[in-house]
């Protein structure tokens, strides 16, 4: 079965990892990185990030807001919102498509485990080196 | 210091008056002219002296925005959320903390707008 993969592209300042087809692109990555970016409430981040079935882009995001609204509040002097910073790095960790840690099997990490949302023809070994070297 | 010079630094002045709310016969005053020649001499920087401080201070931010820096970031969507209201545009001051948050974590992702 041959995969038509689409081209590198951003998407509101995120960069969409590559090896995808535009379908899923489309359909599933860029609709979900709409919604992280209207999330208002931590609770709601936290979930998400830690969510191995959702598309690592948005993940990421998720991550990244938690981590502007933690320094935001140290920059004003507010107080700090109650989260792990520590486990919401764990739960992006190997998420960037450039990771040694990204799953040949699914759209995220290898440690996100078996619920991660599997890939219909897993990456070759070489697909997997050309995004370790930010094809 | 040549002419030119001196009457750069003298529009300099009568800008940074104007962007503080000086009228213009306080600055006539504090520059020891009459009124009449600061009107005739100065007539742009008295009518659009405060913008044009707002524009140097936009442009500043900008800047340092561009080279990361959150609270730059912040200052500048501010700005842009109180020009609007000043022009009569609705701003939902949740969404532009939102907007702050979001533009910063852009900055913080691999390959993210910086």
């Amino acid at each position: 079965m041959i995969v038509e993969y689409a081209a590198p592209e951003t998407y509101k300042g995120i960069k969409i990892h590559g090896y995808q087809t535009r379908e899923r692109i489309e359909g599933r990555v860029k609709p979900q990185i709409d919604h992280v970016m209207g999330l208002t409430k931590t609770e709601a981040l936290l979930v998400y990030v830690a969510d191995v079935r959702r598309p690592p882009e948005a993940r990421l995001l998720a991550g990244a807001m938690l981590e502007a609204l933690f320094n935001l509040a140290v920059q004003d002097r507010r107080e700090r919102p109650s989260i792990n910073m520590d486990l919401v790095r764990a739960h992006t960790a190997g998420l960037d498509e450039s990771s040694p840690w990204r799953s040949p099997w699914s759209y995220g990490c290898i440690a996100d485990g078996p619920d991660s949302e599997g890939r219909p023809i897993p990456l070759t070994h070489e697909e997997l080196k050309q995004s370790q070297m930010g094809r | 210091m040549t002419r030119a010079q001196r009457h750069a630094l003298l529009q300099r002045q009568v800008v940074l008056m104007v962007a503080d709310d000086y009228p213009a016969e306080v600055i006539a005053e504090v520059m020891q002219i009459p009124l009449d020649r600061l009107k005739a001499m100065f007539a742009r920087q008295l009518k659009y002296g405060k913008a044009i401080v707002r524009a140097e201070e936009l442009l500043r931010l900008d800047a340092q925005s561009e080279s990361g820096k959150t609270a730059a970031t912040k200052r500048l969507l501010e700005t842009a959320a109180g020009a609007a209201k000043e022009l009569g545009v609705k701003s939902d001051k949740a969404k532009v903390d939102q907007a702050t948050i979001v533009a910063t974590a852009l900055t913080l992702i691999p390959g993210g707008r910086k």
